[in-house]
């Protein structure tokens, strides 16, 4: 994932145009409104794993503790998941 | 009134989105402009200002870095128009487009220079020009419109008596009583001249009546900075359209005949020593009016 500073040398459209180029269709820029962060560009296969609205939030404050506006943070997202199954005869 | 045309210079300078935000500083800079139109493709896709310039890095590409809501104005638009597209939207730039591209931008400072002429300084009112024009505007659109022509009863007397001084604080006064009064959806008010004021109004013939009466009380009331009771006479003349088209080319010449009769009838009420005379609602035809015969 990456987070784009509010200020930063890139933009939400620049990461566009720049993922587009190299990996058409495997990344979702969404833009925010947040005091930090401009947009939040995720590989949509994560999206298959959490959904937006609960990774975003997470992410964002996890972020803003480090981060400023003038970054753009690169974040390795690490998701467990935990499968229990009952099988009955 | 110049239109939105007159203000614009021959050159026009854009930037497509993909350029650099230090590209269009470097842009405005040399030219010594505030900002640029974005386009692409020749489509007008956002607006960069040396604001969006001072809040972003260089770096950033034009289109992380423009403003994306763009308002926009004909050429042909009056600067009325522009004055209240940048109140309205609390800007300080226009674009100016046409059906087919993007023509210029137009400053706040440009039109309000242009517009300030048409302001009257001492009571803050439009002069008439503007009256003019808003009431040319209604009769294009359609309105029935009504004029109420106001007039201070002897202020030659009260500038001689009280020196002219107290007659601009008079007129100031006035002027601030007939703002609060108004209502600017239907409503345009302007000093026409000296102690005169008007108004151009979508109002029915009765209701303007209503509205100069209550004007005329209000007025009544106040208490003024020397011991004097100052009245108003109201002329009020109003106008059905239809035959318009035939009448002439130019609104604007029935624009001054309603004025006229408003005036006339304002100075009939003075003589009636009423407060308010009607000169009637007047048929838009091709006949020219007789004044004499409408006030008897």
């Amino acid at each position: 994932m990456l987070l784009v500073g509010k200020r930063a040398p890139v933009g939400p459209e620049a990461v566009r145009r720049m993922v587009d180029a190299v990996s058409p269709e495997q990344y979702e820029v969404v833009e925010v409104d947040h005091d930090v962060f401009e947009a939040i560009v995720i590989k949509k296969s994560l999206l298959k794993l959490i959904p937006k609205e609960k990774l975003l939030p997470l992410i964002m404050e996890e972020g803003s503790r480090i981060a400023d506006e003038e970054m753009v943070m690169k974040a390795q997202v690490k998701i467990s998941i935990h499968v229990r199954r009952a099988v009955t005869f | 009134m110049l239109s939105v045309r007159h203000l614009l210079s021959e050159k026009l300078y854009i930037i497509p989105s993909s350029a650099s935000v230090r590209l269009a500083a470097a842009i405005m800079e040399q030219h010594h402009i505030g900002c640029l139109p974005v386009v692409d493709e020749g489509r007008l896709v956002g607006i960069i200002t040396s604001r969006d310039i001072r809040r972003s890095h260089p770096n950033r590409l034009v289109a992380d870095a423009m403003t994306k809501k763009v308002i926009t104005i004909r050429p042909s638009a009056s600067l009325w128009e522009a004055y209240n597209l940048l109140l309205e939207h609390q800007i300080e730039r226009l674009v100016v487009v046409d059906e087919k591209a993007v023509l210029g931008v137009i400053t706040k400072a440009q039109i309000m220079a242009e517009v300030g002429k048409y302001i009257d300084s001492l009571t803050t009112l439009y002069k008439a020009e503007i009256f003019y024009q808003k009431a040319i505007e209604l009769l294009e659109g359609g309105y029935e419109i009504a004029i109420i022509f106001l007039d201070i009863d002897n202020f030659g007397l009260i500038n001689k008596e009280y020196g002219h001084v107290y007659g601009d604080i008079i007129l100031r006064r006035t002027a601030e009583i007939l703002k609060t009064v108004i209502d600017v959806k239907q409503d345009t008010l302007c000093r026409y001249a000296g102690d005169e004021f008007a108004i151009v109004t979508t109002r029915s013939l009765a209701k303007a009546k209503e509205l100069a009466e209550t004007i005329i009380n209000i007025v009544a009331q106040e208490k003024w900075p020397c011991p004097i009771t100052l009245t108003l006479s109201a002329g009020i003349s109003g106008g059905r359209r239809s035959g318009l088209r035939n009448l002439t080319e130019n609104p604007g010449y029935i624009i001054k005949h309603l004025v006229n009769m408003a005036s006339l009838a304002s100075a009939k009420a003075k003589k009636l020593n009423t407060s308010i005379f009607i000169a009637d609602t007047v048929e838009l035809k091709t006949t020219p009016f007789n004044y004499e015969q409408i006030l008897r």
